[in-house]
């Protein structure tokens, strides 16, 4: 029998959007089911950068971009504290550089007024001498260099830490679900849903007053559900990852078309993009490119000529839902963002689908479409999201102390404060049952502990072995889960009850996964982790071809 | 000096693999002087402790996990007449031919095997097997592999010879999960008709100091002590029985391997055996590599450790090798053994802008015969990860005497042989016969290197051959 549920808003799109206003939607008390078709994060919002900047770029253009992008910036960091790292940036100036240190500067002096919103601190100008002490990796070509603040976060979390802060308000989060039918009366009012979870297969009827289209690139996709027209300007953008840090701080680089770009660092990693550029492909199966490989290593070799000493690990990849614009180029085009009514635009009253925008502003614009969701459903709650703390951003965690009393390693219970904060406790208990089997280490490369995975299986949904790469970075590193995809699945097969068979395909899925992400950058010593890989997914694991999906 | 019937000629072996010590022991037979030179150990340092020859059915790269791979199970002579038949870029093609030779390559693989069980000996290493009858191995994750040859400890495991399986529990050890492991073998023995074997876990009662050690190298280390071994072999005590196989994780001593075995089986009654395991419980890999040095020494071959930088050919009948030493180091030999695997052995490089061969950048080929050298590897590399990938299949071609062939298709230099992994035109992980390739070409390249020695180059070199 289909499932019946009944709620006041259904939001479709479980990424930083969705989240996002499916957490408000929760706080202020209004009833809401969010269903994502893959895992939290897993589409736009894993493929940015992770940074909540107040982007520099937008500035002569975007005045307000900026502005909403640092006032959010800061608010993330007041709710979600232990997700947020600072990352200090070295912008150099060459002497080719059509702008000369002095207009740069005037640039820098504008951005700084923003910059207080975000707890940044403001620019400093640096000789050449000062930045290549500073940055032994930056070219010696550099005629100056200036400092800036920024802040990164990891964005799958930051998703996460929302669905889950709705979830413990009410909220149901549906992952792995998708939408195969958009219901309507014969007036055209929009009154649900009707959704396929792609794991069991079964489906369920939600029935909905109002319906948030928060889909990002999908969102005309989803539209056309119910016949309606939505228009993007989808930009496909790409990083590579860097095995390890390439810089301490990051810098800044050029394309050969003179867009901005920089490599920084994040989590374990360095990373370097983003592209920009039209995409029209399949949003479901997007390619890294030759040409955007090269272009990425171009602009960064000019800012650091050794980057090519660098292993490149994997590339990410993913499309901003850019508001349509004609007649400009990718980089030119708004950073803003819009919420559609259908029953204004279209004829199907009840649906709204959110356009643009920034991870940064992510809380502002839930927050705007949240209002408007309300005023329509006649809820007077105001929101809190900027006030109330995601969970794990509650208190400070005592990392050393929970290292000694769990008995773990330091560098695997800082990387668990991380993506837990004050949770992190909660985390560790998890494990403490079944001989403690919780406190070893299934994944070396980040560490990945044991009790993290039951955690997340028991406290944060989590359904598939893939999602491990988002939720808790297992299978990300060198070895790209040689060592770890079979222990982790044995870990959420006595969790989440799989027989062997299906722990195998989720291994084989892992692998699949790791290999569409590293086979565009293939090279260096990552040949010999693959050969390694390969000889323990085809030599012991007999992972057969035929469940290679 | 070489060739004059006395001097019995200076070969230098390049690779501390399996495929370099098979040339250097070889060779060392003949009575050549031999030198080897390795920067370090390679690939034969993370096996998981087979030694597969006949590998897995062509066609079926791996042992089928569903039923559907019941009645394909084949003997491994009968595994290895496919192989011949149907992959003609192979090794084995070149070494054993193409044709009906197929007695032949049989009593040359039990004649190597028996070689290579003689070096491994003497350190207590036992080599089991035979290609008339399969192993089925469960591995730490609990799937089965099948094998023909495998290093004692693992052999131990075969569950087509236990009449009942004990997994032991070692809750508090990284990447052992007894319960995982039995669900999942119950599985495998399930799909492949074998559910009559009955399996359990056993949990002996480990005293304190070995029930903390979390890393599996480490405890293995441990249980090397006189102290620790009796200690595991009184917990273990009475959990034997008739037939009864205890599964251990491959921690069972680093070098005291044996004893080790010897004492838990008299204990406790029962077989013991280690489940395979790939790198981080790469301790098989160690024993073998540990075993093939100590038979290199034995046999008093000079061992130089460094990379090598470059190799040339001085003449005809001369190379010189260059080392990666810091001062430049010069090695001269009337013939080299190029051993040096791929791409995790360093035999080939994959620098950003293209793969190599970084000693004497010999053109490389991929299972289709497409040249891979030149070209960066992500271009060689297809979507689909169960896809072929010609890029790990990649390696240089060789005439019937293991000399590399140059661009030109002609051997690259008259006394250049190559053996092991860094002979292209076949996929170890794929196909499972990485150790067996590494053996055969190594005894064959150190044969082929020791008559170039005896005759003079000119003679040695086949039509086509470097005048």
């Amino acid at each position: 029998m289909t499932r019946q549920l009944r709620t006041r808003v259904l939001v479709i799109g479980g990424g930083i959007n969705g989240t996002g206003i499916a957490r408000d939607l929760a706080l202020r008390g209004v009833p809401c089911v969010l269903a994502e078709r893959r895992e939290l994060g897993s589409g736009t919002s894993w493929a940015s950068s992770g940074m909540i900047h107040g982007g520099l770029r937008y500035l002569q253009k975007d005045p307000e971009v900026t502005e909403h992008s640092c006032v959010d910036s800061g608010a993330i960091q007041r709710i979600a504290p232990h997700l947020v790292f600072r990352i200090p940036f070295l912008m150099p100036v060459f002497p080719d550089d059509p702008l000369g240190p002095e207009l740069v500067e005037i640039g820098l002096e504008m951005y700084d007024r923003y910059v207080p919103l975000k707890n940044g601190r403001p620019h400093t100008r640096l000789t050449r001498a000062q930045a290549l002490a500073l940055e032994p990796a930056l070219s010696d070509r550099i005629e100056c260099a200036f400092t800036l603040d920024e802040w990164g976060v990891d964005a799958a979390r930051l998703c996460m830490a929302n669905a889950l802060d709705a979830a413990d308000r009410g909220a149901t989060v549906l992952t792995h679900t998708e939408v195969v039918e958009i219901l309507r009366e014969p007036s055209g009012r929009v009154t649900g849903a009707r959704l396929k979870d792609r794991i069991r297969g079964d489906e369920a009827i939600v029935e909905a007053e109002l319906v948030m289209n928060a889909t990002g690139p999908w969102a005309p996709q989803l539209a056309r559900l119910a016949r309606e027209e939505l228009r993007l300007r989808p930009g496909k953008g790409i990083h590579l990852v860097f095995e390890r840090r390439v810089s301490n701080l990051a810098i800044y680089a050029k394309g050969v078309d003179g867009r901005d770009m920089f490599t920084f660092p994040h989590e374990q990693n360095s990373m370097a993009g983003t592209t920009d550029d039209d995409y029209y492909g399949d949003l479901d199966r997007i390619d890294v490119t030759e040409d955007e490989v090269a272009y990425v290593l171009q602009a960064m070799q000019r800012s650091i000529p050794g980057i090519r000493e660098h292993r490149v690990l994997h590339a990410i990849q993913g499309v901003r839902p850019t508001l349509f614009g004609f007649g400009a180029y990718e980089d030119e085009l708004s950073r803003d963002y819009a919420i559609v009514d259908h029953g204004e635009s279209g004829s199907a009253p009840g649906m709204y689908s959110m356009t643009g925008g920034k991870l940064a502003s992510y809380r502002l614009m839930a927050e705007d479409a949240t209002d408007r969701l309300c005023a329509v459903l006649g809820v007077g709650a105001s929101c809190r999201t900027a006030e109330l703390p995601l969970p794990g951003g509650e208190a400070k965690a005592d990392l050393p102390a929970l290292a000694k009393r769990f008995g773990v390693g330091l560098a695997a219970v800082t990387r668990l404060g991380f993506r837990h904060g004050a949770r992190a406790r909660a985390v560790l208990e998890a494990g403490e049952d079944a001989h403690a089997r919780g406190r070893r280490t299934v994944c070396a490369c980040e560490p990945v502990l044991d009790a993290e995975l039951r955690h997340a299986a028991r406290a944060e949904g989590l359904r598939k072995l893939t999602d491990c790469t988002l939720r808790v970075r297992l299978g990300v590193g060198a070895c790209q889960g040689a060592g770890c995809a079979a222990s982790a699945a044995a870990v959420l097969a006595e969790e989440l009850g799989w027989d062997a068979p299906r722990s195998m395909r989720e291994v084989a899925e892992l692998a699949a996964h790791r290999w569409r992400a590293v086979a565009p950058v293939l090279g260096g010593a990552q040949v010999a982790a693959m050969e390694v890989h390969r000889h323990v997914s085809f030599g012991m694991l007999g992972l057969a071809e035929e469940i290679l999906p | 000096m070489s060739g004059d019937g006395r001097d019995p000629g200076r070969v230098a072996v390049i690779g501390a693999g399996l495929a370099g010590a098979a040339a250097a022991l070889t060779l060392a037979e003949a009575g050549a002087q031999v030198v080897q030179v390795a920067g370090g150990p390679g690939a034969t340092a993370l096996v998981a402790g087979t030694l597969d020859v006949a590998g897995a059915s062509p066609g079926i790269p791996t042992l089928p996990w569903r039923d559907r791979l019941r009645g394909n199970v084949l003997l491994p002579r009968e595994r290895l007449a496919l192989h011949r038949r149907g992959a003609p870029t192979h090794p084995y093609a070149q070494l054993f031919g193409g044709g009906e030779e197929i007695d032949r390559a049989e009593r040359e693989i039990e004649a190597a095997m028996l070689r290579l069980a003689g070096w491994l000996a003497p350190e207590g290493l036992a080599l089991a097997g035979s290609l008339a009858a399969n192993r089925l191995l469960p591995s730490v994750p609990g799937t089965l592999r099948i094998a023909d040859y495998a290093l004692g400890p693992v052999a131990g495991g075969d569950v087509l010879t236990a009449s009942e399986l004990a997994v032991v529990d070692l809750p508090a050890l990284e990447g052992w999960d007894a319960r995982a492991l039995a669900r999942t073998l119950a599985h495998e023995l399930d799909a492949l008709g074998l559910r009559k074997l009955p399996l359990s876990i056993v949990h002996p009662a480990l005293p304190e100091r070995l029930r903390g050690e979390a890393g599996p190298a480490r405890l293995a280390a441990q249980l090397d002590r006189p102290e620790a071994r009796a200690a595991l072999a009184e917990a273990v005590a009475g959990l034997g029985a008739e037939g009864r196989v205890l599964l251990f994780p491959p921690v069972l001593g680093l070098d005291a391997h044996a004893p080790l075995i010897a004492a838990l089986e008299a204990a406790s009654g029962a077989r013991v055996g280690e489940a395979l395991a790939f790198p981080p419980y790469a301790v098989n890999g160690y024993r073998l590599q540990r075993a093939l040095d100590a038979a290199l020494r034995r046999a008093g071959i000079e061992r130089v450790s460094a990379r090598v930088r470059s190799v040339a050919g001085a003449d005809s009948d001369r190379l010189a090798l260059t080392l990666a030493d810091g001062q430049g180091r010069r090695i001269e030999a009337d013939a080299v053994v190029l051993a040096t695997g791929r791409f995790v052995g360093g035999g080939l490089e994959a620098c950003t802008e293209a793969v190599r061969e970084p000693l004497l950048a010999l053109p490389l080929y991929d299972g289709d015969g497409r040249r891979v050298d030149g070209i960066p590897a992500w271009r060689s590399a297809r979507k689909g990860y169960g896809n072929e990938q010609p890029l790990f299949s990649a390696g240089v071609r060789t005439d019937r005497r293991l000399r590399p062939l140059g661009s030109h298709g002609r051997p690259h230099h008259a006394r250049l042989f190559a053996a092991g992994d860094l002979l292209g035109g076949f996929d170890p992980s794929r196909e499972r016969t990485g150790l067996g390739v590494a053996l055969l070409s190594g005894i064959h390249a150190g044969r082929a290197a020791a008559e170039a020695l005896r005759g003079p180059a000119g003679a040695s070199a086949e039509p086509g051959g470097m005048p």
